[in-house]
């Protein structure tokens, strides 16, 4: 198996009856530190991939390799396994068993026997990790759906794992909180989590992922990059697949004005770019504000006197910086895509102020790099304040 | 769900973290001694105690679950109190003719119709105080310290986690079979009922399944480990309901001629 995979399988092969295959003879990786969307309609066989995947289901035929060793099923290579890779299951009821939402998210730690200090330490992580640290002594059964979701995912990431694995986890969210949760991954993958969900949506595919794996009636049907998958249109409609819209817009500008089709847009920022190039004498610019660097956030605009001008649009990236805005000690004006709403407006010359964790300083980097990358567009980038030591543990 | 509207009483309490086994004996003793007394003195006692815990046990928040159940509960009590009134002989105070059928309430009948009254009402607000202020998982674990196996207790917790979950389900069964004209009729209601109980059960094993799966992936090790647990039952907590139960004797003891009328 190839050393970067972090999971892989070789002629996977399951049934649940005996008789018809829920997933058969599935040879794929997933590649260490990137993020893994598996596509497939219901009844793909994803859940019973990812069930693999966590060691609950044992294949009738085939391999499964946890960093290029294989698994086995006694008692204490299960809990090394279940350690680094937690898997969040689609309905959150399922997994939820405590009384208590502090109760629930502990289950995981205490059952590695870790220390009481660590326990609490990870609990009150993961629940700041999605916002449910209010909630922390509430019943379970008095959350709401989303809200389960949270606390469901909590309980994932107080294992610290190193494969974060989500089954269809943006079904039944409101927009608000599929951002978040997208945007959350974003920030775990930064840490050097690998993040694998399974989804219908094409559109999360092509914008959210670094590589995906197509499973249709059990069978994998394709194992590549987003944008390789979608070019392959014989294949998109034996799947009853349509491309992504940012995809079929790039391909209607290559077949009528003959523009490259490469490099792919992903989001709105570079088909904009693409679609309609400005020219701008002064390009303006993003000044990142890393809220975990600096206390007051009393007023947009005045954070330690360096940001001057009130009228700058700005916007929160990453959970710290949300709550924050949540609670009202950020005025913002995007909560959502900010980074996206930064660079669009940096590309017309407006300049951007930009609330993140320093945690997640080297990704919004990275993302203004790709952009210049791809379209040509250099976009200067202030950083205001950061912590150089949370930086340097993203790095 | 009324159940929630308990269970958010429960979270609220200031009585939350006392320890469960010690609210419990305070609550029997306080039951006991209601029961034990011959005068209404004692039930009247812990009737006013009761209130006082309950009132503060639910921070003065009153679920319509609550008041429906303590006006049915006093309503049942007062009925049969007004029974055994009429129906215990003794010294006739009043008698009068209902139709055909002639009527007489006894001094020792009027007594007693106090008294049971008073009992009642005084076991049933001290029940409440108790269920308003420990939920049932922190019960179960607590009745560990007294030896309830913890195989039961950890499957007494999981059947009330459950329970919540099957109920919803119930509940939207439900809808879903009155947008269908489900319940329209006698026939079709009992068909659509005996359908959601059917339902109902091959859900439950559904739930069995995922939730067993959902252990696995969680590292279940044959053990639920509780962050923490509820407070443990100290001598304190086993001498202070003894005190009250000795006071209530002797206090019965002293009120034992005391009767209404």
């Amino acid at each position: 198996m190839p050393e970067l995979d972090i999971i892989s399988t070789k002629n996977l092969s399951f049934s649940y009856d005996g008789k018809s295959p829920a997933i058969s003879n599935i040879t794929l990786g997933i590649p260490k530190g990137k993020k893994t969307v598996v596509l497939g309609p219901n009844a793909a066989g994803k859940s019973t991939l990812f069930l693999h995947f966590n060691g609950v289901l044992r294949p009738d035929s085939g391999e499964i390799f946890y960093e290029g060793k294989k698994i086995e099923y006694d008692s204490s290579s299960l809990t090394h396994l279940r350690r680094n890779v937690a898997l969040v299951l689609q309905n959150p009821d399922d997994q939820i068993f405590s009384a208590t939402v502090e109760e629930d998210v502990a289950f995981g730690p205490l059952n590695l026997s870790l220390p009481r200090e660590e326990v609490e330490s990870r609990v009150e992580e993961a629940l700041s990790w999605v916002g449910m640290e209010k909630s922390r002594k509430r019943p379970t059964q008095q959350l709401s759906f989303g809200q389960r979701k949270r606390v469901a995912l909590a309980g994932a990431l107080a294992m610290k794992p190193s494969v974060l694995i989500m089954d269809e986890p943006t079904a039944g969210l409101d927009y608000e909180m599929v951002h978040e949760l997208l945007e959350l991954s974003d920030e775990l993958n930064c840490l050097g989590v690998t993040v694998v969900i399974s989804t219908h949506d094409v559109e999360t595919t092509y914008e959210w992922a670094d590589e995906v794996r197509v499973l249709k009636s059990g069978n994998l049907m394709f194992s590549g990059r987003p944008e390789e998958f979608f070019e392959q249109g014989e294949l998109l409609h034996d799947l009853g697949l349509m491309p992504p819209l940012a995809f079929q817009l790039n391909q209607q500008l290559h077949w009528r004005i003959g523009r490259p089709e490469r490099p792919f847009p992903k989001n709105i920022v570079e088909l904009s770019q693409k679609c309609f190039p400005i020219d701008m004498p002064k390009l303006g610019k993003i000044r990142i504000v890393c809220v975990d660097k600096v206390e007051d956030f009393e007023v947009e605009g005045r954070t330690n006197g360096k940001l001057s001008p009130t009228h700058m649009s700005s916007g929160v990236y990453g959970a710290k910086a949300r709550r924050l805005a949540n609670e009202g000690k950020l005025d913002v004006h995007y909560r959502y895509h900010s980074l996206e709403h930064g660079l669009l407006l940096s590309s017309l010359g407006q300049d951007f102020v930009l609330y993140t964790d320093s945690l997640l300083l080297n990704l919004v980097k990275s993302c203004v790099k790709e952009l210049e990358e791809r379209t040509g567009l250099h976009i200067e980038v202030e950083v205001v304040a950061a912590d150089q030591e949370n930086e340097q543990k993203a790095t | 769900m009324h159940e929630s509207a308990i269970d958010r009483l429960c979270m609220n309490s200031p009585f939350r973290d006392l320890p469960p086994l010690g609210k419990l004996i305070l609550s029997l003793v306080l039951i006991t001694s209601a029961l034990l007394a011959t005068s209404p003195p004692v039930p009247l006692l812990v009737l006013i105690i009761g209130i006082v815990l309950l009132v503060t046990s639910s921070r003065f928040y009153t679920p319509r679950i609550f008041v429906v159940a303590y006006l049915d509960t006093f309503l049942i009590i007062l009925i049969g109190s007004l029974i055994i009134a009429l129906l215990t002989p003794g010294g006739t105070i009043w008698n009068g003719t209902l139709g055909s059928i002639s009527l007489a309430i006894s001094r020792e009948g009027v007594n007693l119709s106090v008294l049971v009254f008073l009992r009642a009402l005084a076991g049933f607000t001290v029940l409440l105080f108790f269920a308003s202020s420990t939920s049932i998982p922190n019960l179960f674990i607590a009745l560990r310290q007294v030896g309830l196996p913890k195989n039961l207790s950890e499957l007494a917790v999981l059947v009330y986690r459950y329970s919540f979950l099957l109920v919803e389900q119930v509940e939207q069964m439900v809808t879903a079979a009155q947008c269908r004209l489900g319940f329209h009729d006698l026939r079709s209601s009992l068909r659509t009922l005996s359908t959601i109980i059917a339902c109902t059960f091959g859900r439950s094993m559904d739930f069995a399944e995922r939730a067993q799966y959902a252990l696995y992936c969680r590292n279940f090790q044959g053990n639920f480990p509780l962050l923490n647990p509820p407070s443990k039952l100290t001598i304190g907590w086993l001498l202070f309901p003894i005190a009250i139960f000795i006071f209530m004797l002797i206090f019965a003891y002293l009120t034992r001629t005391w009767m209404l009328i």
